[in-house]
């Protein structure tokens, strides 16, 4: 019979005995001597098909599987903010050869993964039909790329896009979402579903195995136009719970982990060997209004909420120091289209005191839901924000709802969304995307435009000479200041906690770019 | 004891259809998959081609009934997020689920019984008080809650063990004891509680009595009679065991099945999610009905009476 005491010696020595076992505590290194760079991830796409995986946990893998023909210099964007930067990838050079036709002119020599030269085949495939077409089963690739009506093979090393109406932004799509090559061997041997699950891209990481919401390892493509990865191996694991993500960091078993929340950055400080690094994301956290209800149906009710927000201290709450405030739907990445003073709405209480007034506020209730485990950070949001109404006399009722879908169920006023830019345009994302007459806003009848916001994006979407696509774009911003069909909260901060030999940025996209030139191990 | 046994497994697949049907109705009824599955900024125009795709734009009646016809001819259904076939996603999943629960199993029979049988005989003694004030603290202590104080402690501090993951056996300790202590508390109340009944029984008296030793008299007289309800604990617990295990899974990066059912409920991945309850349905059945058996071999008088009952 066992004794307590014997039962407790027992579980002591199988802990020994696996501690020997190794946990990987030591900084993990290949044959070749080159690193393994140890990734931990709250979660992973499902799909590493390119068009497949535009979310902010599956955009990491395909960034590391694939190149494009051309790439957005995130550097350098930073280095000299408002100046977009785009650098040559796959394709040394994209010219507009004529108003409805693009030419791209191939790198000679890269290698792909299946030990193929890239070629106009390469291009052909990845533009095929059957990924862009009507009848694509990848939506995302439509939106991008629908209106590409001809991929025409000049040479081996040369390839035409014909497009329906012309794309100004043609070389902002190759260099972003949804234009990573794929070979076309590959692919044509394996098939749509075969290709998914043994992808071939010219990427600095080939796959060597994917276990799907559980972890993808990476080996080194060392044939890479751009030179030998500094990685031997790349193992990406799913940790959802963050606070082991943290700890598995500062105990040496990862070399990055994504996802940590603000109030564990402090944490950091006691350790020499890890850092934090707070990044605001291309990716904004909205509250928008339902017309239909009767609380929110005026333009000033609308406005008088947008003013009631102190922005600041609802961002500061959430993000911690480092957050970002947005200037209406824009990025300085937009260039000669951003306008730093088009600020949206501001904390200002004696407009909103006004407004409400004039709207002739009668202390209505306005039902405010939010869902905490979808949006990181919603929650207290939503708090404080409520708070701040009931200062100014506004009777707020605050709701939690599970999951983004329950959120939109009937019976509220005022509720979150997110909006994103895809590429540094405004038409990639918010006011023709989020807000525009295909929007989700706009399908389910939150947003019924008042004025003639539809028309005037309509007319942007065809406008090419770019005076007239600024007048058209700050047109769209002054409209979206009388209408306030959303108020804009803050840019989504994304945290990454690594260690400090690792040479890397977070972009603020969800890419996870580890290239020779900005991925390194000190 | 055919029909008996008919009769117990027709009773069992009612049971794991009306959980299936439950698991169909409530997941298209608690909000639009789609809007679960792509990011909320995607346009309007993906969604509904998703619809159409996956068969949401028909009505609920004809979806319920494809659905059954699919399930007669063996057919589970395929995930919304790759095309997989379901019942292959969760199959890749339980070995995980069941070396874990495995593990825990044993580690809570190794410590609940004889830490519960410690305290019966020592009833009302230091070594009784000390046993079961551990039992209600390993009981007390949230799974969440214990795990994070050991990847603390093992993980953080003396770098003895792996924070997560799955693979070598380091990485199955710490989730084995945060969730096989939690499960030996449990048992070792139960136990305490049979034995403590046996041991007032008139037989455990005669067989003192006759001078048997005392351990002779435990194995013999005790934990065969103390047995019963201490099995039907265990077989609601080896049901659980499948999907009982999400948030320790989840805190440890463990991909078993519970973690899946984590992820697919919030994709709305609605034929997996469906697959994991079923598998869920038919373990915590199965359980149970090996429980009855178990009780027929082990008591005599219950053999008599089934065997009555189904003749």
């Amino acid at each position: 019979m066992f004794t307590r005491r014997q039962t407790l010696g027992l579980l002591a020595s199988t802990m020994t005995l696996t501690a020997l076992d190794g946990t990987g505590a030591r900084r993990a290194f290949a044959q070749d001597g080159r690193p393994v760079l140890r990734v931990a991830v709250q979660a992973l796409g499902p799909s590493l098909e390119p068009l497949e995986s535009m979310t902010n946990v599956g955009l990491r893998a395909i960034d590391c599987l694939f190149d494009r023909p051309l790439r957005r210099n995130f550097v350098e964007e930073e280095r000299h903010p408002g100046k977009p930067a785009i650098d040559p990838q796959l394709a040394t050079s994209v010219t507009q050869v004529s108003p409805l036709v693009w030419e791209m002119t191939l790198r000679p020599g890269v290698r792909l993964h299946d030990g193929t030269t890239l070629s106009a085949e390469d291009v052909l495939a990845t533009f095929g039909p059957d990924r862009i077409g009507p009848d694509s089963p990848y939506p995302d690739g439509k939106i991008l790329f629908g209106h590409v009506t001809e991929v025409e093979k000049v040479d081996d090393m040369t390839v035409r896009l014909h497009t329906r109406q012309e794309d100004v932004v043609m070389r902002h799509r190759l260099a972003g979402y949804g234009p990573w090559i794929i070979g076309a061997k590959a692919y044509r041997e394996l098939g749509p579903e075969g290709f998914k699950a043994q992808p071939v891209g010219a990427g600095p990481y080939k796959l060597k195995e994917f276990v799907r919401d559980t972890r993808i390892v990476f080996a080194s493509h060392d044939d890479y136009w751009m030179g030998a990865p500094a990685a031997a191996e790349v193992v990406i694991s799913v940790v959802p719970e963050v606070a082991t993500r943290v700890a598995g960091l500062i105990s040496g078993e990862y070399d990055i982990v994504t996802n940590v929340l603000p109030d564990q950055v402090p944490q950091f400080a006691g350790y020499a060997d890890v850092e934090a690094e707070t990044v605001p994301m291309d990716l904004l956290h909205l509250l928008f209004f339902d017309y239909n209800r009767p609380a929110v149906a005026d333009a000033k009710m609308r406005r008088a909420l947008s003013f009631a927000i102190d922005y600041d201290a609802v961002a500061k709450a959430v993000w911690g120091p480092r957050y970002r405030r947005p200037n209406n739907f824009q990025i300085p990445a937009f260039g000669d289209l951003y306008d730093p003073n088009r600020k949206y709405f501001t904390y200002d209480p004696d407009q909103a005191r006004e407004l409400l007034s004039a709207a002739g506020y009668a202390g209505g209730e306005i039902v405010l839901r939010v869902p905490p485990s979808y949006y990181l950070g919603s929650g207290d949001a939503a708090q404080i924000i409520q708070a701040q109404w009931q200062a100014l006399g506004i009777n707020t009722r605050l709701e939690f709802a599970e999951s983004a879908a329950q959120q939109m169920q009937p019976g509220a006023d005022v509720r979150m969304i997110s909006s994103s830019f895809r590429y540094p345009d405004p038409l990639s994302g918010g006011v023709i995307v989020h807000l525009g007459r295909n929007s989700y806003l706009q399908k389910h009848k939150f947003f019924i435009p008042r004025t003639d916001y539809n028309e005037v994006c309509d007319q942007f979407a065809a406008a090419t000479a770019p005076e007239e696509r600024k007048r058209l774009f700050w047109r769209l911003l002054d409209l979206l200041e009388e209408e306030a069909p959303v108020t804009i909260l803050y840019a989504v901060n994304e945290i990454v906690g690594k260690r400090t030999k690792v040479n890397w940025t977070q972009y603020p996209l969800y890419y996870m770019d580890l290239r020779p030139d900005v991925f390194s191990f000190a | 004891m055919l029909r008996f046994l008919l009769v117990r497994l027709l009773r069992a697949l009612l049971t794991v259809l009306g959980c299936a049907t439950l698991a169909f109705f409530v997941l298209r009824l608690s909000g639009d998959p789609l809007v679960a599955l792509l990011p909320t900024d995607s346009p309007a125009e993906l969604l509904e081609r998703y619809r159409v795709l996956w068969g949401l734009d028909r009505p609920l009646p004809e979806q319920y009934l494809r659905y059954l016809l699919a399930l007669a001819r063996g057919d589970f259904g395929r995930s919304l997020v790759d095309g997989r076939d379901a019942l292959g996603l969760v199959i890749e999943r339980a070995g995980a689920t069941l070396q874990l629960g495995g593990t825990v199993f044993a580690l809570a029979i190794l410590i609940g019984v004889p830490a519960g049988t410690v305290a019966a005989l020592r009833r009302g003694r230091p070594s009784d008080y000390l046993t079961m004030s551990a039992a209600i603290f390993g009981y007390a202590m949230p799974n969440f809650f214990l795990g994070l104080l050991l990847i603390l402690l093992f993980a953080m501090q003396l770098r003895l063990l792996p924070s997560s993951g799955y693979g070598t056996p380091a990485h199955l300790v710490m989730p084995a004891i945060t969730l096989g202590t939690a499960v030996a508390a449990k048992l070792a109340r139960f136990v305490r509680t049979s034995v403590l009944d046996v041991l007032g029984q008139p037989y455990v008296r005669t067989a003192h009595g006759k001078r048997l030793g005392s351990l002779a008299v435990i194995v013999r007289h005790v934990f065969p009679n103390a047995a019963i309800p201490v099995i039907t604990f265990l077989g609601f617990e080896l049901g659980l065991m499948i999907g009982g295990a999400v948030v320790t899974e989840n805190v440890f990066g463990w991909p078993g099945i519970g973690q899946l059912l984590v992820v697919s409920v919030a994709r709305r991945d609605l034929a997996v999610v469906q697959t994991v309850v079923m598998v869920i349905a038919v373990s915590v059945v199965s359980a149970n009905l090996a429980v009855d058996l178990a009780y027929g071999w082990i008591d005599p008088r219950v053999r008599v009476a089934g065997g009555r009952h189904a003749g």
